[in-house]
């Protein structure tokens, strides 16, 4: 009988805790890192442990690139583009690679204004954990004397970067983070030229207005459907500041928990509203959980625009499920299938390199390191201030970026004041690029076909 | 004739609520199998059903085994482990604090689940081509084939187990053994047989309910933990050890929960739901058929 009753008073403790917070979530890795709730860390911790920094391209010339990234642990088969990428990128810097016109530093060994100096990269393993960034960023200034602070993963590791890069004043360039958190906090030191969470949104609805004008297709309003956690919350509250500026109406508004094993009466809901556009945000399980619903109650909106992450998942867009999603369309963060001579030499030599395709984060990271190259060239030497000033006065054209955009950046916030995303479609079983329209590899599929007409 | 939107969603929300709680009912009869033996909460119950639903998709990947037809090996197999898991760890907590008991199930959900990310990773896991697959539509309203065999499995197996619990002799055995298990062992019954049978039978019976949620559902290595969850609050509104309380407590939450999530927000579908088992156990502190 005592038994019991602990079993009921657990029990309802275990309710209310349920009630008020999700389960654990399947490991997602998307192109999206979650933002952190705090973006600082107060006391640095020693590690005990030694891990060891991988040391690239030692020479006497050089320019020392710190990079914490999560070389293993819970992140590291998502940051393996990224790790691979940068690592590209250096090379391409470093050596002369007579073929790759299109790359800025291609067909020159190292940075031509500084008589080729080398650019070395150091690479401790941050296991992707705050304090572990945290302690192999201060030792990268302290003892390795790294000249600048570069990449990132998870917004949490990113900001914790940052705010060591910002306390020793020492430029950090971030590679992948995307929480827009990280450009609001007005630090000088910080520069970051790929879109963040805000961005990606805004440019969903630049390309429903664009679209809409060269189609004739003006639609009126949109539905949020989204997983409950910051994430999804996050992405719902930059379309609800969007959307009134660009003349939509929300006309539902849907949070649901990425755990749920039904949503039936979430897309009920979708289908009574009725919008011309829903915007989902999901982690893989509960999107394809979506994609399953919406077919087995023959739902299936005008259109369907995705926040990347679990649409984009290997899990997602292999094997059935993505016949199933034909139509869907996503933002991402480059077209990694544009036309574009740059784009095209970059993947094809991250093909010969690694045997696999880049993927938009691993791109990113790509152009980012090309970036700060572009910078480290332009200064007058490689002092900290000399470094800041010339990414201040970075102005690399299009045609010279493998992202959809050319790069400058806002002294205010360090984000990249052309930055936008690029708006990709399911068609054949694969995304392919439908926007900006001068990346464009094919064309909207509008409406969305009918479950019976697939 | 096609209904307007509102009626057919609200008809298609309770259809869909009877469904998804006739498999809540399904993943629910082996908790209250094993509490009703043992007074023992299962805490690894949604790591077997995770498990069990590996195997089917293994099996569907590797062999080309629709889960419909793998069912009997899963069922087998967890049978099989229910049995090893009491011999080896169980049986040994045996007259031991409850809480030891109940913590070494903890334990064993934790060491499967952390299993599992390591030889499977995280990765979400669907089978593509399902034998049961689809819906069918009648005056706008859906119903997805999977599920509804899903539930007819569910029923099915209750059915069966209410067989051999009322109408043979080792189901009176089990049941005399969970009223009284020492008077049980005075009347020659083999009362550690009993609980080794209440542990196969109630892990066996997530082979059911795995292979028929492999259908229509993904896999990942903690796809069993809110089921879990689901599961020992159904059998906390059913009433510890009912199996008949397991089966309206399912369908009950099932209701519920698309109803808050039609009517109210989808968010607090959820909340709704464990509010409902807080209004139960304030007004009945036995659930719907248990006894204290």
């Amino acid at each position: 009988m005592t038994g019991k009753r602990i079993l009921l008073v657990g029990l309802s403790v275990l309710a209310l805790l349920t009630a008020c917070g999700p389960a654990p979530t399947p490991e997602v890795i998307r192109e999206t890192v979650e933002v952190p709730v705090e973006l600082t860390v107060e006391v640095p911790v020693e590690r005990t442990v030694e891990v060891p920094v991988e040391v690239e391209a030692e020479g006497l010339n050089e320019v020392r690139v710190g990079f914490p990234m999560p070389l293993t642990g819970r992140y590291a088969v998502g940051a393996w583009q990224i790790i691979e990428a940068v690592r590209m990128a250096a090379d391409v810097v470093n050596n002369e690679y007579p073929n790759l016109d299109a790359i800025p530093f291609g067909p020159t060994a190292g940075l031509p204004n500084h008589d080729g100096a080398q650019i070395r990269l150091l690479i401790p393993d941050s296991q992707g954990d705050g304090e572990n960034a945290l302690a192999d960023s201060e030792r990268l200034i302290t003892e390795d004397k790294v000249h600048v602070l570069f990449g990132g993963y998870a917004s949490s590791i990113s900001a914790v970067v940052s705010d060591v890069a910002e306390r020793y004043e020492i430029p950090y360039v971030c590679g992948a983070a995307s929480s827009h958190t990280l450009g609001e906090r007005g630090y000088k030191w910080f520069f970051r030229q790929q879109p963040h969470d805000y961005t990606f949104t805004e440019s969903m609805f630049q390309f429903l207005e664009e679209w809409g004008e060269e189609s004739g297709n003006r639609l009126e309003t949109v539905a949020l459907f989204y997983e409950d956690t910051l994430f999804g919350a996050d992405t719902a509250d930059a379309a609800k500041m969007f959307a009134p500026q660009y003349g939509y109406e929300i006309v539902e508004e849907i949070a649901y928990s990425a755990e749920t094993s039904s949503l039936v009466s979430e897309v009920e809901r979708l289908k009574v509203a009725n919008p011309d556009v829903v915007i989902a945000t999901s982690y893989v399980a509960d999107a394809i959980l979506f994609v399953r619903t919406c077919k087995e109650l023959d739902y299936v909106p005008p259109m369907i625009l995705a926040h990347s992450a679990g649409y984009t998942d290997p899990s997602f867009i292999e094997g059935e499920i993505a016949k199933d999603a034909e139509g869907f369309a996503t933002r991402m963060g480059m077209a990694t299938d544009s036309q574009r001579e740059i784009v095209q030499q970059m993947t094809a030599l991250f093909r010969e390199r690694t045997g696999s395709d880049v993927t938009g984060a691993g791109g990113k990271a790509f152009q980012s390191l090309i970036t700060l190259a572009d910078a480290l060239n332009r200064a007058k030497s490689f002092a900290p201030e000399d470094i800041r000033q010339a990414l201040l006065e970075t102005d690399i054209p299009l045609e010279m970026s493998v992202l959809p955009q050319g790069i400058r950046f806002d002294p205010e916030t360090g984000e990249n004041i052309y930055a936008r995303a690029v708006i990709m479609q399911m068609q054949g079983g694969k995304y392919q690029t439908v926007w900006p329209f001068e990346e464009a590899v094919v064309d909207v599929i509008y409406p969305l076909p009918k479950w019976s007409e697939r | 004739m096609v209904l307007s939107p509102q009626v057919a969603g609200l008809i298609q929300v309770l259809i869909s609520g009877v469904l998804v709680g006739c498999i809540y009912a399904l993943l629910a009869v082996g908790v209250t199998l094993i509490f009703g033996l043992m007074k023992l909460i299962n805490f690894a119950h949604g790591e077997f059903l995770m498990l069990g639903m590996y195997a089917a998709f293994w099996l569907s990947v590797l062999v080309g085994l629709d889960p419909l037809f793998s069912m009997p090996l899963i069922v087998v197999a967890l049978f099989v482990a229910g049995l090893i898991i009491y011999r080896l760890i169980i049986r040994r907590m045996l007259g031991q604090a409850m809480l030891g008991q109940m913590m070494a199930t903890f334990g064993l959900s934790i060491f499967i689940r952390g299993l599992a990310h390591y030889l499977w990773t995280p990765q979400v896991r669907v089978i593509d081509k399902p034998i049961v697959s689809g819906s069918v539509g009648i005056l706008g309203i859906h119903i997805g084939l999977p599920q509804v065999v899903a539930s007819l499995g569910a029923l099915v197996l209750y059915g069966l187990l209410h067989l051999f619990i009322t109408k043979t002799d080792t189901g009176l055995a089990l049941r005399a053994t969970a009223q009284d298990a020492q008077v049980a062992k005075l009347m020659g019954i083999d009362t550690d047989w009993m609980f080794a049978l209440g542990w196969g039978l109630g892990l066996g019976s997530l082979g059911v309910g795995a292979s028929l949620l492999s259908n229509y559902l993904y896999v990942h290595p903690t796809v069993g933990f809110e089921f879990a969850l689901i599961a020992f609050f159904a059998v906390a509104i059913g009433g510890f050890g009912s199996v008949r309380g397991a089966l309206v407590a399912g369908i009950a939450m099932g209701i519920v929960e698309h109803l808050a999530a039609w009517f109210l927000v989808p968010a607090l579908k959820w909340p709704v739901v464990f509010l409902m088992y807080l209004v139960v156990i304030s007004l009945r502190p036995t659930g719907f058929f248990g006894k204290f």
